[in-house]
C-alpha cells in the first residue's frame, strides 16, 4: 500500500435543496496509486466533479476519510489544505483558469510562487517545462493570445511545474475541438509515461477514454465498474 | 513584490474602471483637503485678528484677581510705575520674548463740539503697537497693516463716520481719574482706521499710553502684553514667565490669547463640528463607490480567485492581494490629490481673491492654508477606506467553499 497516493474510505456527499437530499456521492470507496491514468466517466449529474474535488482537497465530504499520502486530512483547516494543494496536487480546469494578467511564463510560475520557490529557480523550472510543451515562443503571450488547445497545454504545464504526486483534471479536454483534445491527452499520457506522474481526469468523450489505464463509472454518485 | 507587481497588473485590467475608482478619491481627497485648507485660512486669519487687530498679543499678564474682579473694581489692579518697571524687567530677561507691552484702558464719553459719543480705548505705546502689528502669524509678516498713527489717538472709522471726524481735528475725552474724579484732556485725530470687527469698529479708538497716564494721574498699568518668538512655545513660556515673577513675589494671573479671544474659539468649534461631519459623510460616499466597483470586480474575477485558491493561494493572502489593490489606487488617489491642492494653493495666491471671515470686518485674501498633520490625518482616512472596502468586497467569496465557486459562471 506504500504507492497509494490518495484513499478514499466510504466518501458520501450530501446536499440539500430545500427539503430535499441529493447523495451526489453515495459511500464511495476508492484510491490512486502511484503513476495511475483514471478516467472518471459516467452521465451528467453523477458525481464526477464532485469526487474529482473532493480527491484535490477543495471540497470536504459530508462524511467518510480522505487519507492523503498517508495522512488523513479530515481534521486540516483551510489553510493546511491549502498547502498540501499547492505542494502536492495539480489542478487542470475544464476552461477558463488561466490569469488573464499574466502572461504564460508568469502563469506558470504562479504556483511555484505560492509554493515560494526562490525567484532564480522558478523562472528556470517554468521555462524549461513551457520548452518541452512546444511554448518557447510564447512565454510572453498574455492567454487571450492562445488556441484553446495552447492554454490548455500552459495549464498542464502550470499543474506539472511543482511536480506534485497527482494531477487532477475534471473535464480537461471538453471545452477543446477533437483534434487539440486528442493532443491535450496525449500530452498527458506522455507525462505520466516519461515522469510517472498520476493522473485522474473526468470525460464524457469515448476517444478520450480509451487512452485511460483504468476507467471508473459513476452512475448515482456510485461506482459501478 | 510579487505581489505588489500582481495587484498593479489587476490594476490596469479595466483602466477605465480604475481611472474612475482614483479619481473619486482623488476628488473625495480634494474636496476634504481644501474645506481644510480653507478653515485653517480662516483659524489663521482669526488669530491674526485676535493677536495683532485686538491688540491680544501672545499672553497677557495682571494682577492675580484682576480676571474675575477687574470690570468693577478696577483700580484695585493696577501696578504702580515702580512695580511695573520691576516686571517688566523680569519678562524682558527672557531671551525668548519679543515685545513686552504695558496698557491702560480708558472709557467714557468722547466730544466733538456738541455731540458726543461712548468710547472705549486701549493706552498703547505706538512704539510697541509697531512692533506687534509685525507679530509672525503662521509664517505671515504683515508690513502695513495697523501700522496706524497715533500719536495721540486714532479712531475706529465706524466710531469717526458717526462722529463726522476727520484726521487732524481735535476731541474731547472724558474718563475718570485713579482717584475716581471726572477728568478731561484734549486729543488730536492722527488717524482714521478699521478695527478689523464691527462690534468694535463704531466705539474703539487707539490711544498713546501717555496719554492715557496723563488723564489718569498716575505712571499706571493694568496689564502687560508679551508677544515670543516662536508661537508653538507660547504656553511653556507662560509658564516660565509665570514662575519667575511669582518667585520674585509678584502675584499674578496669566492668559494666553486663545484663553482670551472668545470669538476664535467658538469659531473654530464650530467649523471643527461641520468639518467632521463632512469626513464623515464624504468617507461613506467613497466608501460605497469604492464598494460598488470592487464588487464589481470580484464578481468577474470570482473564477480566478477559485482557481487560484484551488492552487493553494490562502484566503489571508487572496485578501492581501485585494487589499494591496486597494491601497495602491487609495494611495494614487491620495498623491494625486495633494499635488493637485498644491497646484489650487498656488493659483489662489496668483489670482488673490478676497473675502470677509467671519467676525471681522476686512478683506483678506482666500487661500488654502495646507497643514502637513490635517493631510497625513486625511491620506490614513483614504487609505483605510481602499483597505476596508477591498477586504468587504472579497469576504463574501472567500466565505464560500472553493468547489462552490468553481462553478460560478458569468
Ligand atoms: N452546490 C450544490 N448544491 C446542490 N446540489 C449540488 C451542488 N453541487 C452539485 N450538486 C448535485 O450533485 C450531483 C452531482 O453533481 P456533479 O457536478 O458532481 O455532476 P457531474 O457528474 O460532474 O456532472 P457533469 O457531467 O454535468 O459535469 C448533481 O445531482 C448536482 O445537482
Ligand atoms: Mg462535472
Amino acid at each position: 500500500m506504500e504507492d497509494t497516493i490518495i484513499q478514499l474510505k466510504s466518501i458520501s456527499k450530501r446536499y440539500t435543496i430545500d427539503t430535499q437530499i441529493i447523495n451526489a456521492l453515495a459511500e464511495i470507496d476508492f484510491s490512486v496509486k502511484k503513476s495511475d491514468f483514471t478516467a472518471i466517466t459516467g452521465p451528467s449529474g453523477s458525481g464526477k466533479t464532485t469526487l474529482l474535488n473532493i480527491l484535490s482537497l477543495i471540497d470536504i465530504p459530508s462524511q467518510g476519510q480522505i487519507i492523503f499520502d498517508g495522512i488523513e486530512t479530515g481534521k486540516f483547516n483551510d489553510n493546511e489544505l491549502s498547502k498540501i494543494r499547492s505542494s502536492k496536487i495539480g489542478i487542470v480546469f475544464q476552461q477558463y483558469s488561466l490569469i488573464p494578467v499574466l502572461n504564460v511564463l508568469e502563469n506558470v510560475i504562479f504556483p511555484l510562487q505560492i509554493k515560494r520557490i526562490s525567484k532564480h529557480n522558478r523562472k528556470e523550472m517554468a521555462v524549461s517545462l513551457l520548452s518541452k510543451f512546444g511554448l518557447e515562443n510564447y512565454l510572453k503571450a498574455k492567454p487571450y493570445q492562445l488556441s484553446s488547445g495552447q492554454r490548455q497545454r500552459v495549464a498542464i504545464a502550470r499543474a506539472l511545474v511543482t511536480e506534485p504526486l497527482i494531477i487532477i483534471a475534471d473535464e480537461p479536454t471538453a471545452a477543446l475541438d477533437s483534434k487539440s483534445g486528442e493532443e491535450t491527452i496525449n500530452l498527458m499520457k506522455e507525462i505520466n509515461h516519461l515522469l510517472n506522474t498520476t493522473f485522474v481526469f473526468s470525460t464524457h468523450d469515448m476517444r478520450i477514454m480509451k487512452y485511460a489505464k483504468d476507467i471508473i463509472e459513476l452512475v448515482d454518485g456510485k461506482i459501478t465498474k | 513584490m510579487y505581489y505588489i507587481q500582481f495587484a498593479i497588473k489587476n490594476i490596469f485590467r479595466k483602466k477605465q474602471r480604475s481611472f474612475v475608482t482614483i479619481f473619486t478619491i482623488c476628488l473625495g481627497f480634494c474636496a476634504l483637503g481644501v474645506l481644510s485648507g480653507m478653515l485653517n485660512n480662516i483659524y489663521s486669519r482669526l488669530k491674526e485678528q485676535a493677536i495683532i487687530n485686538e491688540k491680544l498679543g501672545h499672553i497677557t499678564f495682571v494682577k492675580a484677581g484682576y480676571f474675575q474682579y477687574g470690570k468693577v473694581n478696577f483700580n484695585e489692579y493696577l501696578w504702580n510705575q515702580e512695580e511695573l518697571e520691576k516686571i517688566i524687567e523680569i519678562i524682558k530677561s527672557n531671551d525668548e520674548v519679543i515685545l513686552t507691552s504695558p496698557r491702560l484702558s480708558l472709557f467714557g464719553t468722547l466730544n466733538k463740539s456738541d455731540i458726543s459719543s461712548i468710547y472705549i480705548s486701549e493706552g498703547i505705546l505706538p512704539e510697541d503697537n509697531k512692533i506687534l502689528s509685525q507679530t509672525n502669524i503662521d509664517g505671515r509678516v504683515n508690513q502695513n497693516i495697523q501700522n496706524i498713527d497715533f500719536s495721540n489717538v486714532a479712531i475706529g472709522s465706524e466710531l469717526a463716520k458717526n462722529l463726522d471726524i476727520k484726521v487732524g481735528e481735535s476731541l474731547t475725552l472724558l474718563g475718570i481719574a485713579y482717584d475716581g474724579t471726572p477728568n478731561a484732556i484734549d486729543v488730536v485725530v492722527n488717524s482714521i482706521y478699521n478695527t478689523g470687527n464691527p462690534a468694535t469698529n463704531d466705539k474703539f479708538l487707539l490711544i498713546n499710553l501717555e496719554i492715557v497716564q496723563e488723564l489718569y494721574g498716575k505712571k499706571s498699568a493694568e496689564k502687560i502684553i508679551v508677544t515670543v518668538k516662536n508661537s508653538k512655545r507660547i504656553k511653556a513660556i507662560q509658564q516660565e514667565l509665570n514662575y519667575s515673577l511669582e518667585n520674585a513675589g509678584y502675584n499674578i494671573d496669566s492668559k494666553s490669547w486663545d484663553e482670551i479671544s472668545v470669538s476664535y474659539l467658538k469659531v473654530r468649534k464650530m467649523f471643527s463640528v461641520i468639518f467632521r461631519v463632512l469626513i464623515v459623510i464624504i468617507s461613506i460616499i467613497i466608501l460605497l463607490m469604492m464598494l460598488n466597483t470592487f464588487y464589481m470586480n470580484i464578481t468577474e474575477r470570482t473564477l480566478e480567485i477559485a482557481s487560484m485558491r484551488a492552487m493553494g493561494l490562502t484566503r489571508g493572502r487572496i485578501s492581501y492581494l485585494f487589499c494591496l489593490e486597494g491601497l495602491i489606487m487609495s494611495i494614487l488617489g491620495s498623491v494625486i490629490a495633494i499635488a493637485m491642492l498644491l497646484l489650487i494653493k498656488f493659483i489662489l495666491k496668483t489670482v488673490n481673491i478676497t473675502f470677509v471671515p467671519p467676525v471681522a470686518s476686512v478683506e483678506v485674501p482666500v487661500e488654502i492654508i495646507l497643514i502637513p498633520t490635517n493631510l497625513t490625518c486625511l491620506f490614513m482616512v483614504f487609505i483605510s477606506l481602499g483597505v476596508i472596502s477591498s477586504l468587504l468586497s472579497v469576504t463574501d467569496v472567500l466565505q464560500k467553499s472553493i468547489a462552490e465557486t468553481l462553478k460560478y459562471k458569468i
